[in-house]
Order: structure tokens, then C-alpha cells, then sequence
């Protein structure tokens, strides 16, 4: 076999595959290794003929912003600083236009809905549109419309300036005590915009068992959708009592530690994995920091608010309108006297309130699967139960509803903030899992493992604040 | 998720004026090649490069659409589609995964390589960086190894000017053998001249001539040899010298392709390429 | 985990551990009589006598005196079951996370599952590898094996550039200590001195002693002549704004080939930029490119320093 072959017109594929192999043996050297080599010599040689460098190479600016960013000094400030900025603007930006755009929307749905009485429609069909379907809509865009048109652009600029892989570099050597990999910075990063795309994004990181990590820890950083839960539970109590700037800028600390406390789930449990299920030696870690770019503002602000508005009213029209028809239905049809949405709050109750929440809390959750970002307005509709839906237009009014008439403490603040970052991950997500995955095994712990930590935090947090006697 | 861009818009600089011709013979052929519906393109362009190099960035300028960018190796993680039209013809465009590669055959190199290889597209653009070629170049030179129909666009030149980096397109394309068209896709600048540099390769105008990896002794011996068994029982196959090289450093896909006869295919097209990621542990 | 296995997957497994032990013994001029054999597979006296009366009748073995001998077709299985085991080891150890103390118990089990076919895949796949992650020779698929030109450790002159060629992996204890050292196979090394409490080694840049115990796990081979006249240096030792120039990249398989493929091929000159917030990794220039590196990877890298006060070469 190791003879040439007899040179013949036409031969087999196995003829062929046995000849590579006899000249493989034969070889005295890496054929990768010199191939490789000669290559990059060539692309040296061609390089070298058509490039000439004038003056200094050196990116300056960058050069100087790497080493203040790499510091240990100025870089964990800085990096801090720079995540707490972005979360204010996105608060204190999106306040007003939120609050117009729920008049606006509010309006415009009673005038229809009036406009349905005066038709003389039946009560069901002008509740179910209007009470039901539209204000789902209304609340969902309402809510996540300003933050998302003002959070992705500057998260973007972030991106575009090359921002990203300058995190993974500096967050490495915790990943690496976790036993994961560095891109997993990365990946959570991308996480903050959607889950789904983060998980997606898993794959920059080559070895399955990292990936495989940073793929079911990817859900510990709140994404798009649970960001303005996270906001609007911050303003109405962390911050109350604040007012203006001051107000603002506490909420925006307390959405800045719950990242904080997602980052530091992200890293437990990455450790947890490794050094159990997913045990296994770190691979090998590279990871290319491209050169700054200067981001093309204008473009951005255009492209990605259009994006996110699309986006958001996508989604508000898939999943949260027809979610908004679901609970009108719970609230209005009765069985013995009492709406579903009672019989099925009442039954959670029990559960609800070991974890500091509600058995309404908790329905929302179980509604709320397909797009976490109903949760909210979920809430509230069960609780003003509908039919006699109060104008929530005002942190007042949803003051009112929550503290005085539900009896909601900081306790049940802190408690739905930790269970909306820790719960699990929405249903785009969990399909993105499994796509990513092609494991049913990954999925459901990919779903479950979040929901435990979730329940099993918030109930610790219950009861020891419960027995310190402060709830 | 987000939402994925699939529609297809006709580029806005290069609107067809006259319908566009139904003319298309190879294409129903195409069609079970991919699972992507081809009735309606004449030429099918891959873009390949790099990590972050902007061929996603260009994607977007030649298409219309709004495929995700942004400054980091690994953006696009899977192969995305969209199309345009230029001077009566309407091309396919598929936006690859970033590779430093074609020979690790780690899971995205492999997309962008079985796209090349089996995709067989009329042109393949090799989007490179201005400011760093060395690098750039080195996979642009495998890329040749496969196809010989290139275009390669050195992107980013606004940087490069900006770092006082002189590059002498004109002498890189003569040395290379193949077109290089300077661009800065962000900005706009070089766009028409890549239409015009796809047109005439997918027109046939074009002559390429590509630079071979020169190698000596007993490796260019052994790919020599293997090349000709490749050829004479496989006339008329494109990449002989490639697969030579592929089988003699034991790349298992390729090897796979040859025993089960996919490689006889090859010179009519009916090979599946994997899209996604399988991942088990 | 399999709690079951077959019956036949059992005989198959100690027919082949057999035949892969007596092999070992044969080549190591080692004792093959029956009761040495029944010791090292750990077999009882009646087990033993079927299981070679079985091989006898399977034309596998056959007894000289009171020694045993494997036949051509016993030798190519043997050599077989060998190939499998290393392949695999050499697959492990590049390719995947598992640590290297623990590749040979891995092996072990995957040997005696893998088909002809799939050792020949697994071969071209690793791009024909010639020696396993400890350094013993592969057999080939038509099952040549070239013995080892090495020479121990203990018997290497002072002076010259050695690179260590086999460390033996048992008992995995001692293994696990010299792999502590860095002193992996295809690492570079000197001996300074020698003493009674063992050797005075530097290698990768330092100083230190290897204990006697230790000394005789280790074989090695004379370095190429490249590395006879630089010290070879790992990528880690340089501190930021030190410059470096390749020599050769110790890994293999996939950390290999992403190194190349970053262009860090031997030659390549690679400067320490900057190490990150917390001291690592650390960011390097390559071709114009930075590219960030863990401790470990850097420590695979084996490189020249370039002195600044030579002036860099342009
Ligand atoms: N200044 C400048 N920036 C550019 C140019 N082209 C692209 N960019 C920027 O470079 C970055 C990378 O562009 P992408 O198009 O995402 O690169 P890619 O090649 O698709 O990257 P991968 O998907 O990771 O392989 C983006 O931030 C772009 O805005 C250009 O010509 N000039
Ligand atoms: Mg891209």
C-alpha cells in the first residue's frame, strides 16, 4: 500500500484515501504546521509589498483609554460608573415620555371603548377588546417603549466602539475562577438586550462545556423585558419618598445592584456547573480586542431606536395583546360566584406568600411564560380585577393600588425584583435553549434550575426578614 | 428573539429599471441544494473574512437589510441571506460567520467553508481589513486554494488612512491575481465599484489568476501527486488542489465527502451543509 | 455509565487487556509465564488457564516453554488495542478539557469500543499523530511501530538542550507531580547539575529541583538544533512592553491549530500590551492585531526575548 500506486486513468475514492494516508505517514513533519507557516510567510511577503506605514501606527486615543479602562485603579470604577450612567439615562429619560405615551394610548382606548357602548356592542366584546387585548398592548408599550428606545442606542455606541470584548478581557479571571470562559462576559453582556440572542451568542465559545454554561446561566442578567419591571419597581419604592434627581439616581443604584446580584448569580452558578455536572478543565482561552471605531451616532440613534420600536410593538402585539384577552378572560368569567383569576390567585396564594409575594404575583408569572415584560400590567389587571380598572396614569395612583389597597411592602419590592431576575428565562428563550442545545436534558434544566434559585432566594429572603420581625 | 430580517429588498442605489429577466438556468438545480428558495436569483455572492472585518456591515449596504453589526470578533454566528439587483440581474448575497480559517474546521469555519466549497457561488467576496492584511491575507490565500473566483474588498480604509497606513490596492490585486477593490462599507465609499467588480466575475469578464501557496520538497511532491489522482478520477472538479491538501492534512469532512461520493457531486451540487451548531457534551 | 455490560463485551475486554499486557511484557523482555501474567492481569489461577487455553485455541498465543508469545495475529490485535488506547489519549488531551493525569483511565475504557474504522478516522482526524500525550509511539494502521529513540533522563549530559520526550504516567501520583512542574512532553529543558537529591533542572525560564524519585519517569531527546543556542522561554515570563520572537508552540490539536490560524507561527514577533483589571490575562500584539491570552495559554508559547538594547527589528 505504501507503494505508488500504478498511475491509472481513473481510480476509486478509497485508492485516493489510502495514497493520503501512505504520503501522510511518509511525511517527516506537521503537514498542518507547514502549511500554516508558508501561508502566513506568503501573506507576510504580499504585505509587506503593498503596505507602507507613515508615521505612527499606534491608535493613540485607544491606547490611552486601554490602559485607564485595564487599570486596577480606574478600570473597576470607571466600568461601574459607566453601567450606573447608562441606567440613569434610560430611567430618568424614559420617565415622561412613558407616562405620555400611557395617556395617550389611554385615552384613545376609552374613546373607543365609548364609542363601542354607544354601537351598543355587548359588554364581553367591548371588554375583551378594550378592557382586555388593547390595554395589555397599551401598558406593554407604554412601559418598555421609552427605556428600550433610549437603553439600545447607548448600548449600541458601546458595541460599535468596541466596548464589549474590553469587559470579557477585564471580567476573565472571575469567569476563570468560576471555570468558565471569559467570552461568557461577553455573552451576558449581549443578554441585557435579549436572552435569547445571548444564548445565541454562546457560540463564540468553542468548547461545548463553557458554552453550555454560559448558555444556561444566561438568563441571570435581566433582559429587555424585565428592565422596566426592574425600573418601575425601583422608582415606586425604592426611591419613594424621593423626588426629581434624587429620586432618579437612587433608583437607578438599587436597578445597578440587582444587575450586580445577577452578574454574581451568573458566576455562582457557572461554579456550581463546573465543578459538578459540567466538570471539566477550562480550554483554551483567546480572545481578539479590535481597535476602537468611532461609532456612527446618528446612524445608531436611527437605526436602533427604529429596531427596538418594531421590536417592542412586535412583541406587544403577539404576545402581549393576546395575553391582555387572556386575563380579561380570567377576570370575568366565574365560576361559583368568584373570577378564575381569584380562584387561581387564591389557590397560589399559600406559595405566594412564603416567598414574599402573592398568589397575583405569582399567576402573572405562570400568564406571563411567552413575554416577561406583561408581568406588570398582568398584575395590575388582576388586581383592579378589569371591570372596575382603575387610571393608573401616576406612580400615585399605582401607589395607591399596590401599597394601600394590596398591601404590597418593600419587602414584596425586593422580592418580585429578585424573582424577576432569577426566574426563568421567557419562552423565546427556552426554545432558543433548545435550538442551541438540541438537548430536551439542557432545556429543562436551562428552565427549572433558574426557577428553584429563584423561589428557593426569595424565600430565604422572606422568611429571615419575617423572623427578624421587619414584614 | 430578534426579529429576523429574512424579506429581501432590491438595493436602493442599484434599483433594476427594466424587469428583471426570468432567464435562469441553473437555479431549480440550486434550490434542493440549500433549502433556500432560488427561483428567483440569477447569482448566488458569498461574503467571507475575518471576524469583524464588515462583511456584515456590507451585507447591509448592498441589501438594504439590517443585519446586526457591532465592533467585536463573532457578531454574526450564523449565515444570514438576503439579495440585490444589479444591471438586469438579481443576486443572492449570504452574509458568513467570521473565520480566522478554513482549516480548524471548528464549527463556524465550517459553515463558511461548506458555503464556499459546496455553495459553489458564482463570487466570493473576501472582505479583509485594511489595517491589519498580514492577518487578513492569510485567509484570503486559503480562500483562493478553494475558488478561484474572488473578489476581495479592503474594507475599513478610512481607518487605515486615519492611522496613516498606505496600501497600494492596485499592486496587492496584481500580486494576488485576483481584484481588490478598496472600500469603507460604514461609510459607503467603494460600493458601486464592488457591484460592478461581482458583475463582471458572475459575467465571466473577469480572468483570475490566483496566487498559489508556493511550497517545495516533499509536501508540494505529495499534494502534486494526490492532485493529479483527484483530477483524473474526478474530471472537470474545481478545488483538486484543494481537497489534495484537505485529505493529506486528514480533514474528516472532506474525507467523508470523498468516500460517500459527494465529491461526485460536486461538479453538479447536492450536498448538505449544516447551518447550526450541534452541541453535546 | 454503563451498569450493564455484555457478556461478550466482558470476554472482549479481557481477551484484549490480555493481549495488550502480554505484549508489554514480551517487548519489555519482561516474565510471561502464567503466573506472572495471572499477577499483572490480577486474575486467580483457574481464571487465568481459560483465558489462555482461549487464546491458544484462538491461535493468538502460543507457549515456548513455560513462556507464552503472542502470534502475528495476536501481535496486530495487541498492537490494535494499543493504537486505540493512544489515539484516544493524544484525542483527549488536545481536543477536550480533560486533565492529562486523567486521559489513560478515559483510554482505558474507550479501547476496548472503538472499530477499526473509527481508530483510522480518529488518526487522520488528529492529522496522523505520532506519539501520545506521555510520548509513546503510535502504531501505525498497519500496525508498525517505531520504537522510541530516547534516552532517561538521569543519563543526559550537562550542557546540551534536551526536550522531554516520554514522561511515564504510572504510578499517576508521581505523574501528576512532574505535570505539576510543567515538565511535559515536548518541553525544553537543561540540567545544571546533578546531585544526590536529584537534579538541578532549568526549564521554561526556571531554576529548580527535580527529585531523584521523579528522575527516572522521565525520558528525553535531543532538542532541534534551533533551540540548542537560544533558551527557549515561555510567552508568560515577558512584562508588559517586552517584546518576544515564536520559537514553537508546545500545544497541540485545536489550541494548536487557533494559534496558528491568530498567526502565531514559529518566527512571529508578539508584544506584551497590556494585562487586564485584575492582572490576567493579558493582552498581546500579533501581526498587528491584539489578542488576549490566559496565564496557561501564554505558558504554551515558547519564545526568545528580544532585548531592547539589540533594537527591535523593524
Ligand atoms: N470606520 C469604519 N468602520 C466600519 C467599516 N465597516 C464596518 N465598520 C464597523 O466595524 C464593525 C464590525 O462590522 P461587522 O459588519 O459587524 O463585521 P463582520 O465582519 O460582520 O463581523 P463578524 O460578524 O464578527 O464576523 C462595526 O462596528 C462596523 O460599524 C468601515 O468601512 N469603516
Ligand atoms: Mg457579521
Amino acid at each position: 500500500m505504501d507503494q505508488k500506486q500504478p498511475p491509472k486513468s481513473k481510480y476509486t475514492p478509497q485508492d485516493i484515501l489510502n495514497r493520503a494516508d501512505a504520503l501522510q505517514r511518509q511525511m517527516e513533519f506537521s503537514f498542518r504546521d507547514s502549511i500554516i507557516q508558508s501561508t502566513y510567510a506568503e501573506a507576510e511577503k504580499l504585505s509587506k509589498d503593498a503596505v507602507r506605514q507613515k508615521g505612527d501606527a499606534l491608535q493613540t486615543w485607544g491606547d490611552r483609554f486601554d490602559r485607564i479602562i485595564t487599570n486596577p485603579f480606574t478600570g473597576l470604577p470607571l466600568m461601574g460608573l459607566g453601567l450606573a450612567t447608562v441606567i440613569w439615562i434610560t430611567i430618568a429619560g424614559a420617565n415622561y415620555p412613558s407616562q405620555w405615551i400611557f395617556n395617550f394610548l389611554f385615552w384613545l382606548g376609552d374613546l373607543a371603548k365609548n364609542l363601542f357602548v354607544m354601537m351598543g356592542a355587548p359588554w364581553w366584546l367591548t371588554g375583551f377588546i378594550w378592557d382586555g387585548v388593547y390595554r395589555g398592548l397599551a401598558w406593554v408599550v407604554a412601559v418598555m417603549l421609552p427605556p428600550m428606545a433610549i437603553f439600545f442606542p447607548m448600548f449600541t455606541i458601546l458595541e460599535d466602539l468596541g466596548f464589549l470584548p474590553r469587559i470579557s478581557f477585564n471580567m476573565d479571571w472571575l469567569f476563570k475562577i468560576a471555570g468558565a470562559h471569559g467570552k461568557q462576559a461577553l455573552t451576558m453582556t449581549m443578554g441585557f438586550g435579549c436572552n435569547a440572542a445571548g444564548v445565541t451568542a454562546c457560540r463564540i465559545i468553542d468548547s461545548p462545556r463553557e458554552r453550555l454554561i454560559a448558555i444556561l446561566t444566561n438568563n441571570f442578567v435581566p433582559c429587555n423585558g424585565r428592565f422596566p419591571t426592574l425600573i418601575m419597581l425601583a422608582t415606586l419604592f425604592v426611591a419613594a419618598g424621593f423626588q426629581g434627581l434624587a429620586s432618579s439616581l437612587i433608583a437607578a443604584g438599587a436597578v445597578v445592584l440587582v444587575v450586580m446580584i445577577g452578574v454574581m448569580f451568573t458566576l455562582l452558578v457557572s461554579a456550581l456547573l463546573s465543578r459538578t455536572v459540567l466538570k471539566g478543565e477550562p480550554s483554551s482561552f483567546s480572545l481578539e480586542l479590535p481597535p476602537y471605531r468611532k461609532p456612527d451616532i446618528i446612524r445608531i440613534f436611527y437605526t436602533s431606536t427604529v429596531e427596538r420600536t418594531l421590536f417592542v410593538l412586535w412583541r406587544a402585539i403577539t404576545m402581549a395583546a393576546p395575553c391582555g384577552g387572556i386575563i380579561w378572560l380570567f377576570s370575568n368569567l366565574h365560576i361559583s360566584g368568584k373570577s378564575l383569576s381569584l380562584w387561581a390567585s387564591q389557590a397560589l396564594q399559600p406559595l405566594g406568600h412564603a416567598i414574599g409575594l402573592d398568589g397575583v404575583i405569582l399567576l402573572a408569572y405562570i400568564i406571563a411564560i411567552p413575554a416577561n415584560e406583561i408581568v406588570v400590567p398582568t398584575i395590575l389587571m388582576v388586581y383592579s380585577n378589569a371591570d372596575k380598572m382603575v387610571d393608573l396614569a401616576t406612580m400615585d395612583q399605582l401607589k395607591a393600588l399596590l401599597i394601600d389597597q394590596q398591601g404590597w411592602t418593600l419587602l414584596t419590592a425586593i422580592n418580585l425584583m429578585l424573582f424577576s431576575l432569577l426566574h426563568n428565562p421567557c419562552s423565546t428563550a427556552i426554545w432558543t435553549i433548545y435550538s442551541e442545545t438540541k438537548s430536551l436534558k439542557w432545556t429543562v434544566v436551562g428552565t427549572l434550575m433558574p426557577l428553584s434559585i429563584a423561589f428557593l432566594v426569595t424565600f430565604i429572603v422572606a422568611q429571615s426578614l419575617r423572623v427578624l420581625g421587619w414584614f | 428573539m430578534e426579529p429576523q430580517n429574512k424579506q429581501i429588498k432590491v438595493s436602493s442605489q442599484q434599483k433594476a429599471e427594466e424587469p428583471i429577466s426570468s432567464a435562469c438556468e441553473r437555479c431549480p438545480l440550486a434550490v434542493q441544494r440549500f433549502g433556500i428558495d432560488l427561483e428567483k436569483w440569477d447569482y448566488i455572492v458569498a461574503l467571507a473574512g475575518n471576524p469583524n472585518t464588515g462583511k456584515s456591515t456590507l451585507f447591509n449596504a448592498l441589501t438594504g437589510l439590517r443585519q446586526h453589526t457591532g465592533n467585536w470578533p463573532g457578531k454574526t454566528v450564523a449565515r444570514a441571506e438576503g439579495g440585490f439587483g444589479y444591471q438586469d440581474k438579481k443576486y443572492k448575497i449570504v452574509d458568513l460567520p467570521g473565520t480566522y480559517s478554513l482549516l480548524s474546521a471548528s464549527v463556524d469555519e465550517e459553515i463558511a467553508r461548506d458555503f464556499i466549497l459546496f455553495g459553489k457561488p458564482d463570487c466570493t467576496l473576501v472582505v479583509v481589513d485594511s489595517t491589519c492584511l498580514e492577518r487578513n491575507l492569510n485567509l484570503v490565500l486559503q480562500v483562493m486554494e478553494i475558488t478561484d473566483k474572488v473578489v476581495v474588498v479592503a474594507n475599513l480604509m478610512d481607518e487605515a488612512r486615519r492611522r496613516g497606513i498606505e496600501v497600494n490596492y492596485r499592486r496587492l490585486g496584481e500580486n494576488l491575481g485576483v481584484p481588490v477593490i478598496p472600500a469603507a462599507a460604514a461609510k459607503g465609499e467603494g460600493i458601486s465599484e464592488i457591484l460592478k467588480a461581482i458583475h463582471d466575475m458572475v459575467m465571466g469578464t473577469t480572468h483570475t489568476t490566483p496566487h498559489r501557496i508556493a511550497s517545495e520538497g516533499p509536501l508540494k511532491e505529495a499534494v502534486d501527486e494526490l492532485t493529479d489522482m483527484i483530477e483524473k478520477t474526478y474530471p472537470g472538479i474545481p478545488n483538486a488542489r484543494w481537497i489534495a491538501m484537505r485529505l493529506l492534512d486528514g480533514d474528516q469532512k472532506v474525507r467523508e465527502t470523498l468516500a460517500n461520493g459527494d465529491l461526485a457531486q460536486l461538479t453538479q451540487g447536492q450536498v448538505k451543509t449544516r447551518e447550526s451548531v450541534d452541541l453535546d457534551v | 455509565m454503563m451498569l450493564f455490560r455484555s457478556r461478550k463485551e466482558t470476554r472482549r475486554i479481557q481477551v484484549e487487556d490480555a493481549l495488550k499486557h502480554i505484549y508489554n511484557h514480551q517487548y519489555a523482555n519482561e516474565c510471561t509465564r502464567q503466573d506472572c501474567l495471572a499477577q499483572a492481569l490480577g486474575l486467580n489461577s483457574r481464571e487465568i488457564g481459560r483465558l489462555l487455553k482461549e487464546l491458544q485455541e484462538k491461535e493468538l498465543l502460543e507457549i515456548q516453554g513455560e513462556n507464552f508469545k503472542l502470534t502475528p495475529a495476536g501481535e496486530e490485535w495487541a498492537l490494535q488495542v494499543i493504537r486505540a488506547h493512544r489515539l484516544w489519549e493524544r484525542f483527549l488531551a488536545d481536543e477536550t478539557d480533560i486533565p492529562l493525569h486523567k486521559v489513560h483511565g478515559h483510554a482505558e475504557k474507550r479501547e476496548h469500543k472503538m472499530t477499526r474504522e473509527e481508530v483510522d478516522l480518529l488518526d487522520a482526524q488528529l492529522g496522523y499523530p505520532q506519539h501520545d500525550p506521555h510520548g509513546d509511539p503510535i502504531p501505525s494502521a498497519r500496525h508498525e511501530m517505531e520504537p522510541p529513540a530516547t534516552t532517561p533522563l538521569l543519563q543526559w549530559k550537562e550542557g546540551t538542550t534536551a526536550l522531554i520526550s516520554h514522561v511515564e504516567d504510572e504510578p499517576a501520583e508521581k505523574f501528576s507531580r512532574i505535570i505539576a512542574l510543567g515538565l511535559l512532553p515536548g518541553t525544553p529543558l537543561n540540567v545544571i547539575d546533578s546531585g544526590p537529591e536529584g537534579l538541578l533542572i532549568q526549564s521554561a525560564g526556571r531554576k529548580f529541583r527535580l527529585p531523584t524519585e521523579l528522575v527516572g519517569n522521565i525520558s528525553v531527546k535531543p532538542a532541534p538544533e534551533t533551540l540548542q543556542e537560544i533558551p527557549a522561554e515561555p510567552l508568560s515570563i515577558l512584562n508588559t512592553g517586552e517584546k518576544g520572537k515564536i520559537l514553537y508552540l508546545k500545544s497541540q490539536g485545536l489550541t494548536r491549530r487557533r494559534f496558528m490560524d491568530l498567526g502565531m507561527v514559529p518566527g512571529t514577533l508578539i508584544e506584551v500590551l497590556m494585562p487586564s483589571l485584575f492582572g490576567e490575562p493579558k493582552a498581546y500584539r500579533i501581526r498587528g492585531t491584539t489578542i488576549a491570552l490566559r496565564k496557561e495559554q501564554a505558558n504554551q508559547i515558547f519564545i526568545q526575548k528580544i532585548k531592547e538594547s539589540n533594537g527591535t527589528p523593524k
